[in-house]
């Protein structure tokens, strides 16, 4: 007999739920759909064209004029930061949607099919989620060449198997529940059982997954455009700023490198507590 | 010892079939290898005398057992870049990539499981901990490398800024401290955050409370108890952060000027240099593949529950 | 008089519980006297295993504790650090209820048994392992040798509560805390744990505190009894008496939801359920259940008294004594 059986359990009240930390879940999720709509809206807030540069005003630090300066070429920090995070924002984006739906579609199949087949699979992602999804970008460029399209194909092969690990334990748990076992007494095909019932109860999990690795793919790609192999100049990228405002910054003038910098910490910071909050409501769900 | 066997065969079929796909994906067009080589003006007759030379007109399959059995004898060809060996581009710059990796893998042991050590036994350290590697592990290592430079090269000139130093060891490390930091800050977070979860969860079983109430201080239930069973964890992550390092070196060594392999497999592949990116990625996939392995075996030497065939 | 081994009197344990304090145990006195077996009987949740944990001062960090615990004359709950490491080295010893949870999973069976043996460093690894041999010889561990070398998860739960049995004297204590020492074991292994555990105790004669939901096996091994209800004593007796003719309404009610075998009787459960002790109501804890319930039980709780020889918290003991039936009783509104 444990103190936890002797207890029992209420809904938390509102204050006990503010206590937990839930505001910081609105202001975080604030935070994100403003940077999301900077991204969007862009071209109404930017104060100058992203790539329009006066090369006699380059390094400038803050201004009325440039609220936070100009970079080497001249060009208004602040715009290129607002235009940045279209390139920044739509790259992870893409992996994690394109991830999540490989890892779900594979996780689940292979449970529902089981076996040799489970087995497999199984073995393979292990074998692939040692191999660090930076460095398959990287070879992934060198195959295909610099740019966005071969890091987002890397990544999402990366990603897929830390998605799809997760998912295959709670689906292999939810697959020997009584209840899809009465759905297939009922007459529901695997299809119905799948897709009704199993893809559902998994949702959660993937939610909170996906958010976190939404923040790892990010900071990749960002690496990789700091590398000079993905998204490639004159855009905006915030991975390219960091490295575009480097030499800048060794000569004292810090301002583009790190108002990046700030952007990536801040959203990747912001997702990762989401995730996290995801994943422990979840724990307490179940 | 049939765990060992085991261990080693699948390794085995993992470097091979990741050395197959590494060639089939990387090794250029026969053509085009053969035309960088011959240079700018050479004549079709000279391309095909120098494909010829370096066997590349046979068919695929045994350019892929010709190129694996030069690279077990660390035999890799040559630089379509530099034309010389490539074996010789990269035995240097092996070394200062490992010492990178090594300085950072010990600052990881001492930040990252030393603060989760700290947090679990003093439970007032468990806030800024948490706040901390809450925070130093969304923060990218190409950024924690530029704000790394900004503060203590720039600011405060304790550590010099770029590049590596050929001078003696002391010197070396000095100028790979700053890089290490930056490479390890975000792995120790994640450690630091695994281990945690891994020795509070460990601290609350019931046969912790055994131990306790057996007279045991607090020191010892924690040594004995706690971080033996809460190490069985930690180093199941121990091979994710090693390859973790391993990608991440790239970008340091990028962001400081260093020349190691990471960095110069950034400059091959931006140079189209086939030959010696699929030298670094072959010998990446080993790295990672025994890392892999020996975290598997120190799980298994760990957990007598695994080693007897019972799952966890 | 000599000095009880345990005497408790007057604990009050509050456990916090989301920033709230709960009360888990109220007022709750008992004595246990040189190598006397008191049996502690009460549904789960009635606080048995917090008395046990409040003894050995293994209650969570926050909980707050008023009362004493004497051990041999010396306050536990005002122990200093070394008095209370030496209380728990060579004073008391407990058996779990579940020894695969309690027994560290990834040391062998040899580090479990010596390590309390082994903590003062005046004893030798050889001779500790010498002793624990002889003493897994006396629960009924053949083969104690390769045992030592065997993990937890490779023997069966009899077999490791036999172990934790013999870890608990090896450290040759003078009072033993027993908490449901066989409920997670199968039943054909419960009986042969129990008898070992009884044979070694009396051969000892170590002081026990026995705790199980089981009045019966109770009964059986201790030569009193106490009943536990909602964080309260509500009556202590001796172990025969208090099992023919129990003078609290709750024992009553305890002895009757007992289902037996070939009995012409149904087991009748008492109506009601359980309360926590958080939940107790200002007057009788038991009240809300009780057939018998008067106006001055829900106003004022009755304190243990005695009653002929025995302790009973009943207002109406006297009255109602060898009456009480559940037979009649109404699901309470």
């Amino acid at each position: 007999m444990s103190v936890v059986e002797e207890l029992v359990l209420e809904p938390p009240t509102f204050v006990q739920r503010a206590r937990r930390g839930e505001p910081l879940v609105y202001v975080l999720s604030g935070i994100l759909v403003l940077i999301v709509l900077c991204a969007l809206f862009a071209p109404l807030l930017a104060p100058f064209p992203p790539n329009h540069g006066n090369i006699l005003a380059a390094n400038l630090g803050p201004s009325g004029a440039h609220w936070l300066g100009t970079d080497q070429l001249g060009r208004d920090i602040l715009s290129r930061l607002l235009y940045g995070a279209r390139l920044s924002l739509l790259g992870p984006t893409m992996i994690i949607v394109f991830a999540t739906t490989f890892a779900v579609a594979l996780a689940i199949s292979s449970v529902w099919i089981g076996g040799w087949f489970d087995q497999a699979v199984a073995r393979l992602l292990d074998t692939l989620f040692a191999f660090p999804g930076l460095l398959l970008a990287i070879l992934a460029v060198a195959m295909i060449g610099p740019g966005l399209l071969a890091p987002v194909i890397a990544l999402t092969l990366a990603y897929t198997p830390y998605i799809a690990r997760v998912v295959r334990t709670v689906a292999l748990r939810e697959r020997h529940l009584a209840y899809v076992e009465s759905c297939q007494v009922v007459g529901l095909s695997g299809w119905q059982i799948c897709f009704r019932h199993l893809i559902p109860n998994v949702s959660p999990i993937v939610l909170a997954q996906a958010t976190i690795a939404f923040g790892s793919a990010l900071v990749d790609l960002a690496a990789i455009s700091y590398l000079g192999l993905g998204v490639q100049p004159p855009q905006a990228e915030w991975g390219l700023m960091v490295s575009d405002g480097q030499s800048a910054l060794l000569n004292g003038s810090p301002w583009e490198s790190l108002s990046a910098c700030v952007m990536i910490i801040v959203v990747v910071l912001s997702v990762n507590i989401l995730g996290e909050r995801i994943a422990l409501r979840n724990e307490r769900a179940a | 010892m049939r765990q060992l066997a085991r261990t080693v065969v699948g390794a085995l079929i993992t470097i091979l079939t990741s050395s197959f796909i590494v060639f089939a994906a990387l090794s250029a067009s026969p053509g085009n290898a053969a035309t960088i080589l011959a240079g700018n003006r050479a004549t079709p007759k000279t391309i095909k005398e120098i494909a010829h030379r370096y066997g590349l007109d046979q068919p695929f399959l045994s350019r892929y057992v010709h190129w694996l059995g030069g690279a077990i004898h660390g035999n890799f060809g040559i630089s379509l870049q530099y034309r010389v060996s490539v074996a010789s581009l990269l035995k240097p710059r092996i070394g200062t990539t490992f010492m990178l990796i090594t300085l950072a893998g010990i600052i990881i042991l001492v930040l990252g499981i030393g603060s989760a050590i700290a947090a679990t036994r003093f439970p007032r350290l468990g806030m800024p901990v948490t706040i901390g590697s809450g925070l130093f592990i969304a923060v990218p290592t190409f950024v924690a490398a530029l704000i790394l430079v900004e503060l203590f090269a720039l600011q405060v000139s304790w550590f010099p800024v770029l590049g590596t130093s050929s001078g003696s060891i002391t010197d070396r490390l000095w100028h790979l401290t700053l890089p290490a930091f930056a490479l390890a800050l975000s792995w120790a977070a994640f450690v630091a955050q695994i281990s945690r979860a891994s020795l509070r969860g460990e601290a609350n079983r019931e046969h912790v409370q055994t131990a306790r109430g057996r007279g045991l201080t607090e020191s010892q239930v924690f040594r004995r108890h706690v971080l033996r069973n809460g190490a069985i964890p930690i180093v199941t992550v121990f091979g994710l952060t090693i390859a973790g390092l391993v990608a991440g070196s790239v970008v340091v060594e990028q962001a400081f000027g260093i020349d190691g392999i990471g960095s110069f497999l950034v400059q091959s592949v931006a140079a189209k240099d086939t030959n010696c990116v699929m030298a670094i990625a072959l010998i990446l996939v080993v790295c990672f593949v025994v890392v892999t392995a020996i975290a598997d075996m120190v799980y298994w030497l760990l957990d007598p529950r695994v080693r007897s065939g019972l799952g966890r | 008089m000599t000095t009880p081994v345990l005497a408790i009197e007057h604990l009050h344990v509050e456990l916090p519980v989301r920033a709230e304090m709960r009360t888990v145990l109220h007022d709750v006195s008992l004595t246990i006297g040189p190598s006397e077996a008191l049996g502690l009987v009460g549904e789960s949740g009635s606080g048995k295993s917090m008395t046990a944990r409040s003894i050995m001062r293994l209650l969570s960090p926050g909980a707050s504790t008023t009362g004493t615990i004497l051990f041999e004359g010396v306050d536990v709950l005002t122990m200093h650090h070394d008095a209370l490491l030496a209380f728990r080295r060579k004073g008391v010893a407990m058996i779990y209820q579940d020894p695969r949870a309690h027994i560290n999973p990834v040391r062998t069976i040899g580090d479990f048994l010596t390590e309390g043996i082994l903590l003062d460093g005046s004893v030798s690894t050889a001779e500790a392992q010498a002793k624990v041999i002889s003493l897994l010889d006396e629960v009924g561990i053949p083969d104690a040798k390769r045992r030592l070398r065997q993990y937890p998860h490779q023997l069966s739960g009899g077999l490791l509560q036999r172990v934790m049995i013999a870890a608990a004297l090896s450290e040759e204590p003078r009072l033993l805390l027993a908490d449901e020492p066989t409920t997670a074991l199968d039943v054909t292994t419960q009986e042969e744990v129990m008898a070992i555990l009884d044979q070694l105790r009396v051969e000892r004669s170590l002081a026990m505190l026995f705790i199980t939901h089981d009045l019966d096996l109770a009964a059986a091994v201790s030569d009193r009894v106490a009943a536990m209800y909602a964080g309260v004593i509500i009556e202590v007796g001796d172990a025969a008496s208090l099992h023919t003719d129990s003078l609290h309404p709750y024992t009553v009610g305890l002895l009757d939801s007992r289902p037996e075998f070939g009995a012409r009787v149904r087991a009748r459960p008492i109506p009601g359920r359980p309360i926590l002790a958080s939940e107790a109501p200002p007057g009788c804890v038991f009240a809300e259940r009780c057939p018998y319930v008067t106006e001055r039980c829900r106003s004022e709780r009755p304190i243990l008294r005695e009653v002929d020889g025995r302790l009973v918290a009943c207002h109406r003991a006297e009255e109602l004594r060898g009456t009480i039936s559940f037979a009649g009783a109404q699901e309470p509104r």
